[in-house]
């Protein structure tokens, strides 16, 4: 999938959660969970964002769409206008006032780990499903029942469940409930937010091959958050490695995977478990734990576990650089560094 | 229904669930059911014994007690249903809305509840009653605002665990506003445990009222209200002792109904509570 439309364009973007404390609530530190993320998304492509927990992934996903508001930066949404005359529309969607945002919420969507708290218990699923279309004011009635019966059918439920309470489902078809809810409103951007963590393995794949449809059928575009290397080769266009809120290398998966860059992606892709019992693991162990994003180590984040730090790592801050062609990575010594990858399936 | 099974299975809560139907059907029937009109004076037939005639005998203006002791049920439970809808119509809505808002005006709200807390429920009524005035109306106010703090709290409480779940950021996801997702969200998960409370506070509400019209601050004579009945028998309790059998004894069923009522409605919404006892 080559399309060169950019269809989410996030320019700098952060986001601060202060630490209060004592009477007065001072702020005396700040949690930087997301420091800084540059990244472009084309229309069609599913982007990966993969990185260990506690490293901002959520928080990025979450801020691109405004259920946080990033403490600084730019995220602009381009719309191709409808008949394809005119030029795209573009929003900033970190300045969007609350009416604004409320239309704009119709382009971008959101499917949740966990499928267990995210669907109202209270609510049947025609509710549940039905809800972004009666919060909109898009369709009444029979109109959004039908519209309810369709979305449920296109991610293979039964139309039938749907006078059924989500305590019914399992936790495969409780995630599919929340694609039918996302796809709703008929969205350009789907922030996929590690959708298939929560779920047993076989189902996993029923899952990810049904977002992969519905990415085929709908020219749906995917930002695609998980921790599982393996989910993320599997499904993604291009992956961008975040490490303590920044990103530390984006290439293509093919790229990334078989000719890793960064230390950090190598020690990362090292841990993906390989299914063969002949198999001689060549594990990169880092030591120590993920250092605290409220107060980062100096220069490079990643240099008091990487074992090839010297010492510009630990006074000047990489820039994410540009390689031949996409490959962006943000270390000092990318060229002279011969990484281990994985070998093409 | 699985709530009404699982609440069946409690055998004494079941018993007095019955017992405060009953009771509640004697009051919605009450101008029905009163063998005699329990308002008429009959000066030939004051302080007469319970008999077949006058199960509860007749008080100092010869007025059957029986008939009095019903048409109090039913003023006792209107004003206490009435006083914990009011409760439960002014405290939820603001202790949902300063716990989903939170900040300086949680803040606020919570201090200004907790200051009213301080003051026993009785107290507080009485003063309010003393300014509004010993009517029906301003008994139930009173008793209302009295627990309102209460209902702030839970509600509020209650508001704080479940906008953390995600279902709620699924609405504001899609778009819903504040007012929508506190409607359609909040307040169906967060209804079990007002319940809960509501039924909690009925007992308490029963016997203060009863306390404010003995105290002469409730609903005046000639309506018949337990409390008030108890006070006037007070003075005739060595030659008219019987006087008090009634009121007493209602009084007592209706109290003890509602609080088992409310502990098994507490059991069957929240098992675990079960155990610990």
């Amino acid at each position: 999938m080559q399309a060169e439309e950019v269809l989410l364009d996030v320019a700098d973007l952060r986001k601060l959660f202060p630490i209060r404390k004592g009477l007065l609530q001072r702020v005396v530190a700040e949690v930087k969970a997301v420091d800084g993320i540059d990244l472009r998304i084309h229309t069609g492509e599913t982007l990966g964002l993969v990185g260990e927990s506690g490293c901002g992934k959520t928080t990025t996903g979450r801020t691109i769409l405004r259920l946080l508001t990033p403490t600084e930066g730019k995220v602009t949404l381009r719309l191709p206008s409808e008949d394809g005359t005119t030029a795209a529309h573009e929003i900033d969607l970190a300045q969007a006032g609350p009416r604004e945002l409320k239309t704009l919420r119709q382009k971008m969507q959101i499917i949740f780990q966990d499928p267990y708290s995210s669907l109202d218990p209270r609510m049947t699923v025609s509710q549940i499903v039905g809800e972004p279309l009666k919060v909109q004011g898009i369709a009444h009635g029979q109109e959004r029942a039908d519209r309810v019966a369709d979305l449920l059918q296109s991610v293979g439920l039964e139309p039938t469940s749907m006078t059924r309470y989500p305590h019914e489902f399992s936790g495969g078809q409780r995630q599919r409930i929340g694609i039918a809810r996302a796809l709703a409103l008929n969205p350009k951007l789907i922030v996929a937010d590690e959708p298939v963590s929560a779920l047993d393995v076989s189902v996993q794949a029923q899952v990810l091959n049904l977002l992969q449809d519905l990415q085929a059928r709908l020219g749906l575009t995917y930002l695609f958050i998980s921790h599982d290397m393996a989910v993320i080769r599997h499904i993604c266009d291009r992956v961008a490695v975040m490490y303590l809120g920044k990103i530390v290398e984006l290439a293509e998966t093919d790229e990334l995977f078989g000719n890793p860059r960064h230390p950090y992606t190598e020690a990362l892709m090292s841990a993906v478990p390989v299914a063969d019992p002949g198999h001689v693991s060549r594990r990169i162990l880092l030591e120590g734990d993920v250092p605290s994003p409220v107060s980062p180590p100096s220069g490079c984040h990643f240099h008091p576990r990487c074992r090839f730090a010297t010492d510009i790592c630990k006074s000047e801050v990489p820039t994410l650089r540009t390689l031949n062609g996409n490959h962006a990575v943000r270390c000092h010594h990318a060229e002279k560094l011969t990484l281990q990858g994985v070998e093409s399936e | 229904m699985d709530f009404l099974k699982r609440f069946s299975r409690d055998k004494v809560g079941l018993f007095f669930g019955i017992v405060l139907v009953l009771i509640y059907l004697i009051a919605l029937t009450a101008h029905w059911i009163t063998p005699y009109d329990p308002l008429q004076t009959d000066l030939r037939k004051v302080f007469q014994p319970p008999s077949w005639e006058h199960w509860l005998g007749t008080d100092q203006f010869g007025r059957d007690m029986l008939s009095r002791v019903i048409l109090a049920t039913q003023i006792t439970a209107r004003v206490t249903g009435l006083a914990i809808l009011f409760a439960v119509i002014t405290g939820v809505p603001i202790g949902m809305f300063v716990g989903f808002v939170g900040g300086w005006l949680d803040g606020l709200v919570m201090r200004i509840t907790d200051m009213l807390l301080i003051f026993p429920i009785i107290m507080l009524a009485i003063v309010l009653v003393v300014i509004i005035g010993p009517t029906e109306n301003g008994v139930i106010f009173a008793l209302g605002i009295s627990q309102m703090p209460q209902f702030i709290r839970v509600a509020r409480g209650v508001t704080l665990s479940v906008k953390e779940e995600l279902y709620i950021e699924a609405a504001v996801a899609v778009g819903a506003s504040r007012e929508y997702i506190l409607r359609r969200h909040v307040w169906p998960n967060i209804s079990a445990p007002i319940i809960v409370q509501a039924s909690l506070t009925l007992p308490v509400f029963v016997l203060n009222a009863s306390a404010l019209s003995y105290l002469g601050l409730g609903v005046q004579p000639p309506t018949p209200e337990w409390g008030q009945m108890l006070n006037e028998s007070v003075a005739f309790i060595f030659n008219a002792p019987y006087l008090m059998i009634g009121p007493t004894i209602a009084l007592f069923l209706f109290t003890l109904a509602a609080n088992l009522v409310g502990d098994a409605l507490q059991e069957t919404i929240n098992p675990k509570l079960k155990k610990r006892k």
